[in-house]
């Protein structure tokens, strides 16, 4: 029995040893979140990033401290043109690297396009912030709940613009235009890009977001020094509309 | 084996103790008569544990910023938890720009605020607690105050099996309003409880009047709570400062439409209207005497009627015998 005691870890040892030294290829293990939409948001032909000073469309030195907004209803379309709903919500925040990508998993195969809305559905809209972990997108700590009409702002642009040569200083004009309500939900018709997803690899689309198209697109101009508030009220309910409608066409796949 | 025999029964009963203890910590609601049952979302089922703690963080003034103010602090039992103030002072002694409602037999209601805008009792806890100009603090924040606090540790561990959280304040919170209820006015007894003797005689005058088509009162205030939950633009102004219910449906149909409130309790609750405006009885039936302002978007429930004086103090001692004597003075309802 005495050298039963010696010999057992021993053995055990010289297992554990030459597993080690064995040539098999460590399996293939699937990949968290195989699919993910990098968003980046650019002025024109410059790069945006919050608070950092850029020009506008009339050339007025503007800075914004927010820029977030929902997407919701991610869906993929397949060569057949059949579709697929791959996530339900998430919030890009330009305010780290980290929360501009959105990531997820989807099933392995040959996509032609990304179809997603701006904003909540009536659906999400009128979930419960209360009712989620903090760090979910439609979380109450997320900032973006407008607890007096119980939905979410779609979108928050929030900053200043200088109109007198000196952005930073007590002349700046505060902005800060907050799209939302079920009226103003919009959907993307399908940003064209053909991509393959797998189960052991991360596919990465680039999303640019162009400002020069949100604020001055096909659905008219919002000049900022002007029409710089709207929370949805009746009286500048129009503003924040012309976002959402430019917004729709401000995306493009880099 | 005989350790086993022993055990075995005593494993038998130990989930009998247990299911016990759950369910004397089921609330019991003990509605009045007339009332319906109460409808309790699946999420927030009532415990008594639950409503103990809903009632210190209604009357917490950790709940707001700087420590000032707390639900309370607008919502007071003798009054029928409305304000006597025209407009509340929250935070940094700002005035709101409406008054405060009611919360007598707020379990009922089908949306919340004067605008309605909010759907579920859960979510209108959020609204005050955030709101700049009453305690202008995120929800999030008072969570995080709180779990500082062991005694509230232990009771959100205790209630919810949890931390303080967002979710536990909304719910103990509207689980304790959900108590509030108030069914016993000498109406009630007369009405409901069949006591005859209830009401005199003028009241029971000012009763017919109420509900008659000359005067049409009981065509918005209706129901066991005296209101049918709908919106109206009762003709206070042509032009009105506050839009109401506009604000949250964006078109002018809800032009200066606010909610139909409870008259229960009316007898204290002045002063009167959305904003306060109106400091009597007498001026309210007034204005509906008159007819409104005649605005675009008025109510066309709101014709006018003629009213004698005698009349008009019969309605209004009908008006007071809505008054629930025992919820006004219920300790329940105050810190």
């Amino acid at each position: 029995m005495k050298a039963l005691r010696y010999i057992l870890p021993l053995f055990i040892f010289i297992t554990f040893t030459f597993s080690e030294c064995e040539d098999d290829p460590k399996p293939i293990l699937p990949v968290e979140n195989n699919l993910r939409l990098d968003f980046s948001a650019s002025v024109g032909t410059n790069d945006f990033s919050v608070d950092t000073e850029f020009l506008n469309e009339d050339s007025h030195p503007t800075k914004f401290e927010t820029f977030k907004f929902y997407i919701s209803r991610v869906t993929l379309v397949k060569a057949d043109l059949t579709e697929i709903e791959v996530k339900d919500v998430a919030l890009v925040d330009f305010k780290s690297n980290f929360s501009k990508k959105v990531r997820m998993n989807v099933p392995s195969g040959n996509y032609v396009a990304i179809k997603f809305g701006i904003g909540l559905d009536s659906v999400l809209n009128a979930s419960d912030p209360a009712t989620f972990p903090q760090s979910h997108p439609l979380g109450i700590s997320q900032g973006t709940y407008w607890s007096w009409a119980s939905q979410y702002k779609f979108a928050m642009f929030d900053g200043r613009v200088d109109t007198v040569g000196n952005l930073g200083s007590a002349t700046d004009v505060l902005v800060s235009i907050h799209p939302g309500t079920n009226p103003l939900y919009r959907k993307i018709g399908g940003l064209q890009h053909t991509f393959t997803t797998n189960t052991t690899s991360t596919e990465v689309v680039n999303i640019d977001v162009d400002m020069f198209e949100i604020f001055n697109g096909d659905a008219g101009k919002v000049d900022i020094t002007v029409d710089n508030q709207s929370h949805v009220t009746p009286s500048d309910k129009h503003i924040a509309t012309r976002i959402m409608d430019n917004f729709v066409n401000a995306f493009s796949i880099e | 084996m005989r350790a086993i025999k022993r055990i075995i029964p005593l494993l038998f009963f130990i989930p009998f103790i247990y299911s016990s203890c759950q369910q004397n910590d089921e609330y019991v609601s003990e509605l009045p008569q007339g009332f319906p049952e109460l409808e309790i979302p699946e999420d927030n089922p009532m415990t008594n544990a639950k409503i103990e703690l809903g009632k210190k963080l209604f009357f917490d003034t950790a709940l707001s910023r700087d420590s000032t103010i707390s639900c309370g602090s607008c919502h007071f039992m003798q009054n029928a938890m409305t304000d006597p103030k025209r407009f509340s002072i929250g935070i940094d002694n700002q005035a709101g720009t409406r008054n405060a409602m009611s919360l007598a037999n707020v379990a009922y209601g089908t949306s919340f605020f004067r605008d309605g805008g909010v759907p579920t009792l859960e979510i209108q806890v959020i609204t005050p607690i955030e709101s700049t100009e009453e305690m202008d603090i995120p929800i999030v924040d008072v969570a995080k105050r709180l779990n500082q606090n062991a005694e509230y540790r232990k009771l959100f561990k205790k209630v919810f099996n949890d931390e303080v959280t967002p979710f536990g304040i909304t719910r103990a919170i509207s689980a304790y309003e959900r108590t509030i209820i108030s069914g016993n006015s000498p109406f009630d007894k007369y009405h409901f409880q069949g006591d005859d003797t209830a009401l005199n005689d003028s009241e029971k005058r000012g009763m017919e009047l109420f509900f008659s088509d000359k005067l049409n009162c009981s065509s918005c205030h209706t129901g066991f709570n005296f209101s049918n939950n709908t919106f109206q633009n009762n003709g206070l102004y042509v032009v009105y400062e506050d839009i109401g219910r506009m604000r949250i449906e964006m078109d002018s149909v809800n032009y200066g439409k606010f909610k139909v409130p409870t008259l229960r309790n009316i007898e204290v609750t002045a002063p009167y209207m959305h904003n306060g405006s109106l400091n009597t009885l007498e001026e309210v039936i007034e204005h509906y005497a008159k007819g409104g302002m005649h605005g675009k978007y008025q109510s066309e429930l709101i014709t006018g009627f003629d009213i004698t004086d005698s009349e008009k103090q019969d309605l209004i001692n009908f008006l007071k015998s809505l008054t629930d004597k025992d919820f006004i003075t219920n300790p329940n309802f105050a810190p």
